[in-house]
């Protein structure tokens, strides 16, 4: 039994917060610190995945822009071409992901529909279940052996 | 699998700033060196405090305009929480999801020893279910 992106939003949710391109990175971050999160999808309908943009993109963005930075528009700082992932993607492929590429936030996209958002914190806790319910099995499977 | 596991690939240098740098001066720093957080430290020994992407991010919600030459110290988490290079990665996993962490300042009784993140752990579990796999694999070949 693999776990997958899917088992994920079932828990917490096919939800994601979204902030439009035109607001300013103050505005941004204030969204951040109101909702306790490190990142949002970048959306001007709601619907079409137009970038994604994190605390990263904030606090490596003052060194470069100093005190301008905070009336930036957040299609200036955010991420535009976004690695997403699928429901079905196992837990074990979205750890990959996020190691290989240094992301802590992938989309999930359901054949081009954005259903959700996953971090880096969903895929540990996700994974400490699984390695949980393994040794479970394993001892079920030795015992029964 | 241990948190030392994670020093002995990673190393035991830590990026180390003072209370009174200022949030420009920690953006640099965070840059350059492609890190998410920082230890605060006044006398690059003990622990005052970590300061991280976040507290930029969430600093510019209050500081705005003014946010350049703020100082760590008005930014930085005092309250620190660490683990020991004996600590098993499960149990820090478990620390940083329960916590929402996402660094853990290695301690081996007074000295600072480390940095880890989330990114590490997850780095060093996805070798270990490699290196299971294979196992199995090798296992497998052999049964037969």
């Amino acid at each position: 039994m693999v776990m997958t992106v899917a088992n994920i939003l079932k828990i917490k949710g096919r939800i994601y917060k979204s902030v439009k391109p035109t607001e300013t990175i103050r505005e941004f971050a204030k969204h951040l610190k109101d909702e306790r999160i490190g990142a949002m999808i970048v959306t001007a309908d709601g619907k079409a995945l137009d970038g994604i943009i994190s605390e990263r993109d904030i606090a490596l963005g003052l060194a470069e822009h100093g005190d301008r930075l905070p009336n930036m528009t957040v299609s200036q700082l955010m991420t535009k071409r976004v690695v997403v992932c699928a429901p079905e993607d196992s837990i074990e492929e979205v750890m990959d992901m996020m190691t290989h590429r240094r992301i802590r936030h992938l989309p999930v996209q359901d054949q081009g529909e954005l259903v959700g958002i996953v971090t880096i914190g969903d895929v540990v806790k996700a994974h400490l279940v699984e390695a949980h319910l393994t040794t479970t099995s394993r001892l079920t499977l030795a015992r029964s052996a | 699998m241990i948190v030392a596991d994670i020093l002995k690939k990673k190393g035991s240098s830590v990026t180390m700033v003072r209370p009174d740098e200022t949030a420009l001066s920690l953006s640099e720093r965070l840059r350059a060196e492609r890190i998410g957080a920082a230890i605060v430290s006044a006398d690059s020994h003990s622990i005052d405090g970590i300061v991280s992407e976040r507290d930029i991010a969430y600093g510019l919600a209050a500081h705005a305009s003014r946010l350049p030459t703020v100082l760590v110290e008005s930014l930085m988490t005092k309250v620190v929480v660490v683990c020991s290079p004996d600590d098993p990665i499960n149990d820090v996993m478990g620390v940083m999801t329960q916590k929402r962490i996402r660094h853990l300042p290695v301690k081996d009784g007074d000295d600072l020893v480390g940095l880890i993140s989330i990114g590490d752990v997850l780095k060093l579990r996805l070798s270990e279910m490699k290196l299971e796999a294979d196992v199995l694999l090798d296992y497998v070949r052999v049964q037969r």
